[in-house]
């Protein structure tokens, strides 16, 4: 055996012209080969993979800052919005000039250099305004989109904003932007001294309203077979805070903040579409080409309107019913 | 047969190494010294990155406190130094961050006119964002690191101030 392995070295190593410790010699200088280099690859190999980390992690801190500027931008709107309210008495008519002080403060504000406009289809993809009414339990505080009701003003107000990606310029708007969403509220507290406005939490995700008038809007929706009808519009989350609200799949999508920020207080800003809209509990909208409510305590009446922003006419019909404008 | 196998007899009577391993290790050690100070830059880039990110944020934050604080303030001066629990607020939000010497620029109309107050080590012009035009207003800006933050308030202390 050791004759016949030795046999073969001699063999192998006559034939190559070397001595038998050259035949073992070569596959030592081709493994030694093949493993020069090797670290200099995988570093040349992990370089471009640390790097997309570190690209990621700056654009995921990017959308984090953007979205703690949006949050102060939301927080300086709704504390100027609802001073404002309560400075003109927290009456329905009031507040439009209410909003416009919180748009004006919104817009003193910037993310990333940019005023935030929350009116600004192209810069905001949603935004909703509610006035209302909290009232304290637990830990946080139940809100009434109903000024009349008890408890302090309230306005509760969320917003998407677009958001330029790092690599915008080279993906263009259609991926090289991404959104960032907030939700603030903010109360009056007359029993401070002196009064002031401050930031409150609202129990539950959207808040915790009237389900039976949600759930009416719902099912009239239903009903009249007007989900989507005669447009692109559909029911969103079907229940925030005591609202229903609207977006619409196509753009420009500003049809949802328009209703949404036209309401009066304590109405409900539910469906829209190109003729008609359907209310909850106390309700208007507007809406492209008109818009109609009910208000279903006083007996409800559902008329068109050709213009946003006003409330609905009252008396006619019965409670709970809804027709097209 | 170690020899047949490739094997170097140990002296010590180890179990032997291959004898094709033996030189890699040497070559792998001196690539790695090579390489390290290009791993060592990666790795403190993005520990510095991500403080320099952390930072900013918490300039953000710092700047909302401290707008947040005057606009609950009684008594805002019209000139000289930014009020102390102005700058407390500031410095409380930035306690956890490598933010040092930063300088506060606090700018407000409770009286009317604008003012523009600042305290702090180093240098820095406000933003030209507009400043609102309804109601009192009140704006802090925070300077350092070579940046900027800032966050504007409606003045909480003053009703019908329309």
């Amino acid at each position: 055996m050791a004759r016949a392995a030795g046999g073969r070295q001699r063999v192998r190593g006559t034939s190559a012209g070397a001595p038998a410790e050259g035949a073992i010699a070569g596959p030592r200088r081709r493994g030694a080969a093949r493993g020069r280099g090797s670290v200099t690859v995988w570093t040349l190999l992990c370089v471009p993979l640390v790097l997309t980390v570190l690209a990621v992690m700056v654009e995921v801190n990017r959308l984090w800052q953007a979205r703690v500027q949006l949050e102060n931008a939301l927080e300086a709107a709704a504390l100027a919005a609802v001073q404002e309210w309560s400075d003109r008495g927290g009456g329905v008519e009031e507040v439009a000039a209410a909003q416009a002080m919180g748009l004006a403060y919104a817009r003193a504000n910037t993310i990333h250099g940019v005023p935030v406009e929350l009116e600004n289809a192209e810069m905001t993809s949603g935004a909703a305004w509610h006035f209302g009414r909290v009232t304290a339990r637990g830990t946080g505080y139940d809100f009434r989109p109903a000024p009349d009701s008890p408890g302090d003003l309230a306005v509760l107000l969320e917003a998407r904003v677009r958001v330029a990606r790092l690599l915008k310029p080279l993906l263009g708007s259609s991926i090289g932007e991404t959104t960032v969403a907030a939700r603030v509220a903010a109360s009056y507290d007359d029993s401070a001294a002196p009064p002031r406005p401050r930031l409150i939490r609202i129990n539950g995700r959207h808040g915790n309203g009237d389900e039976a008038a949600g759930s009416r809007g719902r099912d009239l929706l239903r009903q009249r077979g007007l989900r989507g009808r005669g447009s692109r519009a559909f029911l969103t989350g079907g229940h925030r805070g005591r609202s229903l609200s609207l977006r619409r799949w196509a753009p420009p999508a500003t049809s949802w903040d328009r209703v949404s920020s036209s309401a009066p207080a304590g109405y409900h800003s539910l469906c829209i579409g190109p003729r008609f809209a359907v209310l909850g509990n106390r309700t208007t909208a507007g809406a492209e080409g008109g818009a109609a409510g009910y208000e279903p305590g006083a007996g409800a009446r559902v008329t068109a309107r050709p213009s946003c922003g006003r409330p609905a006419v009252r008396g006619g019909e019965a409670a709970g019913e809804c027709v097209e404008g | 047969m170690p020899g047949s196998l490739g094997c170097r007899a140990s002296r010590s009577g180890r179990r032997p190494l291959p004898q094709a391993l033996a030189p890699r290790a040497g070559t792998a050690t001196v690539e790695l010294l090579f390489n390290l100070p290009i791993w060592l830059i990666l790795i403190l880039a993005l520990a510095h990155v991500g403080r320099v990110l952390s930072d900013a944020q918490q300039m953000a934050l710092a700047s909302r406190e401290g707008a947040r604080e005057a606009s609950r303030s009684r008594h805002l001066p019209v000139a000289g130094e930014v009020p102390g629990n102005v700058i407390e607020a500031v410095e409380r939000q930035l306690h956890h961050s490598a933010v040092g010497g930063s300088l506060v620029i606090l700018e407000h109309n409770r009286e009317g006119a604008r003012a523009t107050l600042a305290s702090g080590t180093g240098w820095g012009v406000p933003p030209n964002t507009p400043l609102p035009k309804l109601g009192r207003y009140v704006r802090v800006t925070i300077f350092a690191q070579g940046k900027a933050q800032s966050t504007t308030f409606r003045d909480a202390m003053v009703r019908g101030d329309r």
